[in-house]
């Protein structure tokens, strides 16, 4: 079973978009900040891609990514931006090149980037260090 | 002793600064309210965005209201609305979660660590009705404000607290903040007025009473009250002795030299009888260093310069050279205020000192509150004439023929200051155009009544004094000495 971690701090679009991937078959779980979801991503079982909101109280999307990037295994991480940042350049630069779903978004749009981007690890997984090393 | 002022953060919402006096009590709290689609969303992001143009910070936090995403994509219509200040200078963020879970205590948690982290000088609360519905009590939900209210303070972070009417007549957290604005909608009939209402600006004095807007491209623009924004007039009134054309040489003679300048002349008569006409004469007598403005409400410019050249008066060269301005509103739900704040503007603009107004009805046709006429146009029309400004406008009276030669409204004083009526008279089987001044203030007139002919390329020639009949202002003539017999019959 694939584990989604949803980052996103409404939480009725939250709660709307973790039933919508469940009877897609994913099994979800909800942060409502950066903070929290850095939380979730200590517990295991680790996730298997991350949908992040990038406007959130306590801890924004960008400063979890740039923890995210500190940690090898969270690096590897495979993460799509949702974001109703309507500026490319905008989100350029705070999503670091990330995939990008705006805001409103459908649940097939999602869907189709997230086997997308699920397929694209499978095939070229992003070296993390060996744990047991 | 020097007292000490209140800082205040500017709205940049068109007429609303003047209407607080200078914007909003910096670092306090400020509750804006009023039921769904009035656009109080709408003013707390144009607020945001006008503080952030001038450097500021806003964190915006939504408890239950419309979505992030569907917000932006409203607000990208409107033109405050600049993407690229997203994120670094304007974040959105949900608090419902917090309070879902931690009540009002993990929302003023939230609120406090979030403003710190987003070094926020603005703090948008939208939807404080959900903060409310969680409070187990009146004062838990004062507590929660007082709390808001020393973070504000402390953080040098002026608040904005999004809320719908509940229907209470007090509730608690008026008590305690600094400034409560209201916007609500009037309905007369058919139509609706939008209107915002000052309950509350602690530290200044404020414009109060009724204020219409309207939600624009561009966001909300106030109409401040033309009887409280100008009950000061904003140029000292002086003397003006001078005499000024009409345009119409028989009727300057009649008047002895002209129209008294800076005064209010209104030109009545029933439909086609060559109101507008005189009135292009008066604005063909502008010149550059007394420019003159149309402003009307039933031709549309090209109409107008076009009748303006079958009157020989060259319009649309005074129009190309700046001379002339001509200003036309469309017929429909015009608002009272939004109109006469117009006028004011395009007077400023060019520092205009002859006016034809075309016609006056426009202006009683987008008035909701029959009421206010008097007021309203005795204000507006003494900053005009403060302003140097003559005034000409045109009314329509009912009746083609008829008995009455009495202003179609009451109330309307202060805009009969000199009156010229003219009428068609019923004589020798022919309509005939007459033309009679009623009343010129201070200055001695012709009283009498005297015939006149609107002449290809030449306009308006006032001709002889009509002789041996009487009754001429009631429409059918007689003649002299046979008050009961008809002239012809």
């Amino acid at each position: 079973m694939t584990l989604v971690l949803v980052v996103e701090d409404e939480p009725l679009i939250a709660m709307a978009l973790e039933a919508a991937l469940q009877d897609a078959g994913f099994v979800v779980s909800i942060a409502s900040n950066g903070k929290q979801a850095l939380a979730r991503l200590a517990e295991q079982p680790l996730a298997d891609i991350v949908l992040l909101d990038m406007m959130m109280p306590v801890m924004s999307g960008p400063a979890m990514l740039e923890m995210m990037r500190e940690d090898p295994v969270l690096n590897a991480i495979p993460v799509i931006i949702l974001s109703s940042l309507p500026l490319e350049s905008t989100l350029a630069r705070v999503g670091g090149g990330l995939p990008v779903i705006r805001k409103p978004y459908t649940i097939k749009e999602v869907l189709r980037v997230m086997r997308s981007e699920l397929d694209r690890a499978a095939r070229s997984p992003k070296q993390a260090p060996d744990p047991s090393a | 002793m020097t007292l000490n002022r209140i800082e205040r953060v500017p709205s940049g919402v068109q007429g609303l600064d003047a209407i607080l006096h200078g914007g909003f009590a910096r670092g306090g709290i400020h509750i804006l309210q009023g039921t769904p689609g009035v656009g109080k969303t709408t003013l707390a992001n144009q607020i945001s965005y006008h503080h952030a143009v001038g450097g500021g910070r806003v964190l915006y936090v939504t408890l239950l209201s419309e979505t992030h995403a569907r917000m932006l994509l409203n607000l990208g219509t409107m033109s405050f609305f600049e993407p690229d200040r997203l994120f670094n200078q304007i974040s959105y963020i949900s608090g419902f979660g917090a309070l879902q879970s931690e009540g009002l205590q993990g929302l003023i948690t939230l609120l406090r660590r979030d403003i710190v982290a987003h070094q926020a000088t603005v703090l948008v609360l939208d939807g404080l009705v959900a903060a409310q519905d969680s409070a187990a009590s009146d004062t838990e939900f004062k507590t929660f404000i007082q709390e808001l209210q020393t973070q504000s303070a402390l953080q040098d972070c002026t608040t904005f607290l999004l809320t719908t009417a509940k229907g209470r007549r007090v509730p608690p957290e008026y008590t305690m903040v600094d400034g409560i604005l209201e916007l609500g909608e009037t309905q007369r009939g058919s139509r609706i007025e939008r209107a915002l209402w000052v309950r509350k600006h602690r530290g200044s004095d404020f414009m109060p009473g009724r204020h219409t807007y309207r939600i624009t491209d561009a966001g909300l623009v106030i109409y401040p009250r033309i009887e409280v924004a100008y009950h000061e007039m904003t140029h000292a009134d002086q003397a003006w002795p001078d005499k000024i054309s009409t345009g119409v040489e028989g009727l300057d003679a009649m008047l002895l030299g002209g129209l008294p300048e800076a005064t209010i002349t209104g030109i009545v008569g029933p439909s086609g009888v060559g109101k507008t006409s005189l009135g292009v004469h008066f604005i063909g007598q502008s010149r550059p260093t007394e420019p003159g403005l149309i402003f009307g409400f039933y031709e549309t410019p090209p109409r107008l310069l076009q009748k303006a050249a079958s009157l020989g008066v060259d319009l649309k060269s005074a129009v190309d050279a700046g001379t002339v301005e001509v200003l036309w509103q469309p017929c429909g739900e015009n608002v009272q205020d939004a109109l006469a704040h117009r006028l004011l503007r395009a007077v400023e603009r060019r520092h205009v000192r002859r006016v034809l107004l075309d016609g006056l009805g426009g202006f009683l046709e987008a008035s909701l509150e029959p009421e206010r006429i008097g007021r309203f146009f005795a204000v507006l029309t003494n900053e005009l004439k403060a302003r140097g400004v003559s005034l000409l406008y045109t009314m329509e009276t009912r009746d083609i023929f008829g008995s009455s030669v009495e202003m179609p409204v009451t109330g309307i004083s202060s805009l009969v200051e000199n009156l010229i009526a003219l009428r068609y008279v019923e004589h020798d089987s022919r309509a005939r155009r007459l033309l009679a001044i009623l009343k010129l203030r201070d200055s001695g007139f012709d009283p009498g009544i005297r015939q006149f002919v609107i002449q290809d390329r030449r306009g308006i020639v006032v001709q002889d004094e009509f002789t041996g009949l009487q009754r001429l202002l009631s429409g059918s003539a007689e003649r002299s000495g046979s008050p009961t017999a008809r002239e012809g019959t």
